[in-house]
């Protein structure tokens, strides 16, 4: 099959239908007990913390987190040669992923003297092997790709995936 | 040759004339790729397959932390209502759901964030809205994504006990689930016909199409890598054989007084003069024929029992360990109690949530249910709850009420 080169393979949402309106009508419904529960509760504290951290998340990732990595993504079209890309690409995957996990650990904001057995390691020694580990990995992983002879044409792919 | 699944090549199509959108939708077979934004996008990952995998794998960790986050709040608010009753078999059960329950929760960090990459173009898709069904299943992406990412957040501070925000974490981490999963089933019903193309036989024998950089099964292998990766990196904190990987966790299971973690700290509750008073007692009353109020020696004086029994915390650590104490049914049962009903727990702390408990009558009544006075072998550190300390199957850590002063029999 032939592709027309950069259009995203991305199919649409359904355009409505019994099974589409039925599924609405449930999950507003329970989306709804869940949003009156909140309001009703007597302990919740601050509904406005809550609807500050729930649209804070929510911007953080749309209007940063996302352009920050689609603009990452397309520096590296630049600066990285495409034999070694995917490693490097997946790297920065686990390695992302594995250092976001760690923000509240290595930060420690909920550290409390009185209770050295809640966050009792060095997890900025932690977090710095981790990382070590797939970057080995990674490296490991683009040599293997940079010695492997070039190929005249992309390799067909196996059947299946 | 490769050929598309159903009609002719785009190239094909291209050359009869046809648009190129059309060319697009004949070849793939689906309806509205987006020709108007799709080149500020080039890589082929943001495809229909890649999706439908990790929504896939999305949908089943937000399912696994939504049931067992049901079952976490409803051990936490006991039910006593026939089958609905906690049950106290089997023991480690509680221990399960809730590693579970976080450990799905920090593998869903990766999953979330590579599904919302693999369709962030269609947050420009044009037209923005094409009826009323599009419009109300784009406005449940707005709960969807922002309580995924609320969800996933929260939980990740509280379980290393930060709570930077002015709401209560258990409360809104409850009701926000809820939310959340209603807009995950506005999100299923409108993402079922591609959802299902793409997880369906005829995207998975298409070949990886041409491009540069990782391939969707390269992509779909790092996702699954991280998923991994930040799994040992934290389960260690319940798996104790893996804490020496666990780099990240919040807890070992292994370090604290007497070898067990600790959450509430005698300090921390405000009983540090109450716990080692001379004066101590327990007291037992409520609907029993004769009130008890025993010393800390009258205590030790009663036929002890042991249970081996893990301190499961709602955090997602867990810890086992050797506890032996007085069975809570011999008290009751030397108070008079006529029937074992339920049993209010109260501790020296004086103020705090978790400062009494509540245990259903089968609680009560399990032989393994015990006033512990002694851990692997020790007299109780202070910190876990000296003088003695409820432990009973199958209950969450906040649960088992440390520096007990008053058992109430309730008919």
């Amino acid at each position: 099959m032939t592709r027309a080169g950069g259009d995203t393979r991305l199919g649409s949402e359904d355009d409505g239908g019994a099974r589409f309106w039925v599924c609405a009508a449930v999950g507003i419904g329970v989306a709804g007990f869940g949003l009156y529960g909140l309001l009703n509760a007597r302990l919740i504290g601050s509904i406005g913390s809550w609807l500050t951290y729930l649209i804070g998340g929510l911007l953080v990732h749309d209007a940063l987190l996302a352009p920050l990595v689609v603009a990452a993504s397309v520096m590296m079209i630049y600066l990285v040669p495409s034999r070694i890309r995917p490693a490097v690409q997946g790297t920065l995957v686990v390695a992302g992923s594995v250092a976001l996990v760690a923000i509240p650990v290595v930060g420690g904001w909920g550290r409390n003297p009185g209770n050295p057995t809640l966050l009792p390691r060095d997890y900025a020694l932690g977090l710095a092997i981790a990382v070590g580990v797939i970057l080995v990995g990674g490296l490991l992983t683009a040599v293997r790709s940079a010695r492997r002879p070039e190929p005249e044409r992309a390799p067909e792919r196996p059947r299946g995936w | 040759m490769l050929r598309a699944p159903r009609g002719r090549g785009v190239g094909e199509q291209l050359a009869a004339g046809s648009s190129r959108h059309r060319a697009l939708e004949g070849a793939l077979g689906t309806r509205g790729v987006m020709p108007a934004v799709a080149p500020a996008f080039p890589s082929r990952l943001h495809d229909e397959r890649v999706a439908a995998i990790l929504g896939l794998a999305l949908g089943i960790a937000f399912s696994v932390c939504f049931l067992t986050g049901l079952y976490s709040h409803f051990a936490q608010h006991p039910l006593d209502i026939g089958f609905l009753s906690m049950p106290t078999s089997p023991a480690w059960l509680y221990r399960i759901t809730q590693g579970l329950h976080v450990a799905a929760g920090t593998a869903a960090v990766p999953l979330l964030l590579a599904k919302l990459w693999t369709i962030y173009p269609l947050l420009f898709a044009e037209p923005p809205v094409r009826g009323p069904a599009h419009l109300v299943a784009r406005l449940a992406l707005i709960p969807l994504v922002a309580g995924g990412i609320f969800q996933l957040m929260s939980g990740l501070a509280n379980i290393t006990g930060w709570y930077p925000w002015q709401f209560s974490f258990p409360v809104a981490h409850y009701w926000t689930a809820w939310i959340l999963i209603g807009a995950l089933i506005v999100h299923i019903g409108a993402v079922w016909a591609p959802a299902r193309r793409g997880l369906g036989r005829a995207a998975r024998m298409e070949p990886e199409p041409r491009g540069d950089g990782l391939s969707r099964r390269g992509f779909l292998g790092a996702v699954a890598a991280a998923a991994g990766a930040v799994t040992i990196l934290t389960v260690g904190q319940t798996l104790r054989p893996l804490r020496g990987v666990s780099l990240l966790a919040p807890r070992d299971p292994a370090v604290g007084p007497q070898g067990l973690p600790v959450n509430k700290t005698a300090g921390g509750a405000g009983v540090l003069q109450t716990a080692r008073s001379p004066d101590y007692a327990l007291v037992v009353d409520g609907d029993v024929g004769r009130p008890l109020r025993l010393s800390l020696g009258e205590l030790r004086a009663l036929p002890q029992h042991d249970a081996d029994l893990p301190i499961a915390c709602v955090e997602g650590w867990s810890a086992g360990a050797s506890w032996s104490g007085v069975r809570v049914r011999d008290l009751l049962e030397l108070a008079g109690a006529s029937s074992v009903g339920e049993v209010r727990v109260e501790s020296l702390q004086e103020r705090g949530s978790f400062r009494a408990s509540r245990m259903n009558a089968g609680h009560a009544a399990h032989p393994d249910t015990l006033l512990a006075l002694r851990v692997n072998g020790e007299e109780l550190d202070i910190d876990h709850g000296f003088p003695c300390r409820l432990i009973a199957p199958n209950r969450p850590g906040v649960q088992q009420t440390k520096w007990v002063t008053r058992l109430e029999v309730r008919a």
